[in-house]
């Protein structure tokens, strides 16, 4: 009974997420065929980026997952930069200059990041979010 | 006084379609990928997909006219970043992430954590796209409508006023990016510039004393 149970719970679990997927998808297809500019597609593809790292964000339960999941959003937020600076700022494209800063401190976070992942396993051999709390004492 | 034209959504899509087709492949890929990223549970699959979300959206900054940064992209993200990644996850043993199936921590915490993911998951997957299209679509209406008050374009409507006169500049002017980027960066932003050299240098030793640290 327990397990018949267990194994309905992970297959609705593997439809949400399938269907959750899709959804995002067919969202993303309907909102560019509306709004049907060159500057909104590409800004939808960036919020849709956006959407998927947050998602991945807050169900992740590894650390590792997290920072994946940020470089996820920081590329998100390149590809505003870039779209931005290709249709409104012509000529003296700022948004790429500023791009590479963002990368520049991406790659840093990342650095930083991991080694203080690593840093913790050895402590506590352990790197699952739920259990990060007992960092204090 | 616009009368709006009788739309059909199947007819827009093959328009849309046919008339980028490198968006309509470059952004799948890219959807596709990032997607397989986030719910994989194998966390060194995940990392490996991660390289071609990269790669998908170095193409897709290529697609915008951004070559300085496709290629940095690539050779930061795609290559740099995911690689220190994966090495992380190779060498810590926790190379699953078993956010359905096992979890002890919320066992022996009690409901609290359990209950967060929960809800902070279906509000990231709910709200969060919807917030961010109404967003786009407004930023949208407010820049096209203070850029041009008056559209002088029939045949423009469909494609976006303000795309097609920015196109049309663009073309103008088909001056590669890369030197306008270089000049800026060295020589308007050059405080900038210096300032982020400190930070990485910085950053990578604070790296290597805290993963080196015996504790």
């Amino acid at each position: 009974m327990e397990e018949n149970k267990f194994e309905l719970n992970v297959f609705f679990k593997r439809v949400l997420a399938i269907s959750l997927g899709t959804s995002i998808f067919v969202l993303f297809w309907i909102t560019v065929v509306l709004q049907a500019t060159v500057l909104a597609k590409y800004l939808t593809l960036g919020a849709a980026l956006f959407c998927i790292g947050i998602y991945g964000i807050f169900k992740s339960n590894s650390v590792l997952k997290t920072l994946i999941c940020m470089e996820i959003l920081f590329n998100a937020a390149i590809l505003n930069l870039i779209t931005f600076a290709r249709f409104t700022d012509v000529i003296f494209v700022r948004g790429q200059m500023f791009s590479l800063f963002v990368m520049a401190i991406a790659a840093a976070e990342a650095a930083l990041g991991l080694a203080l992942v690593i840093a913790y396993y050895r402590m506590s051999k352990n790197i699952s979010v739920a259990k990060l709390n007992h960092l204090q004492g | 006084m616009n009368p709006t034209p009788s739309v059909n959504l199947f007819e827009l899509l093959q328009k849309q379609i046919w008339g980028d087709p490198i968006f309509f492949v470059l952004a799948s890929l890219v959807l596709i990928s990032a997607l397989a990223v986030v719910l994989q549970k194998n966390l060194v699959r995940a990392g490996f997909t991660l390289i071609g979300c990269f790669g998908a959206l170095a193409l897709v900054y290529f697609a915008l006219g951004a070559e300085l940064v496709a290629a940095s992209q690539i050779l930061i993200y795609a290559v740099g970043i995911t690689l220190v990644v994966i090495f992380a996850i190779m060498l810590l043993s926790g190379t699953m992430d078993n956010a359905d199936d096992i979890n002890p921590a919320t066992k022996e915490d009690g409901q609290e954590t359990n209950l967060f993911k929960k809800y902070a998951g279906k509000i990231a997957a709910f709200v969060l796209p919807v917030l961010m299209f109404i967003l786009i679509s407004y930023s949208y209406i407010g820049l096209s409508s203070s850029l041009t008050p008056s559209p002088p374009y029939p045949q423009a409507r469909m494609q976006g006023i303000v795309d097609y006169i920015n196109m049309a500049r663009a073309k103008a002017q088909m001056i590669p990016t890369l030197e306008r980027v270089g000049e800026i960066m060295l020589s308007e932003q050059i405080l900038a510039f210096e300032l982020v050299s400190i930070l990485l240098l910085i950053a990578f030793v604070g790296a290597i004393v805290l993963s080196k640290r015996k504790v």
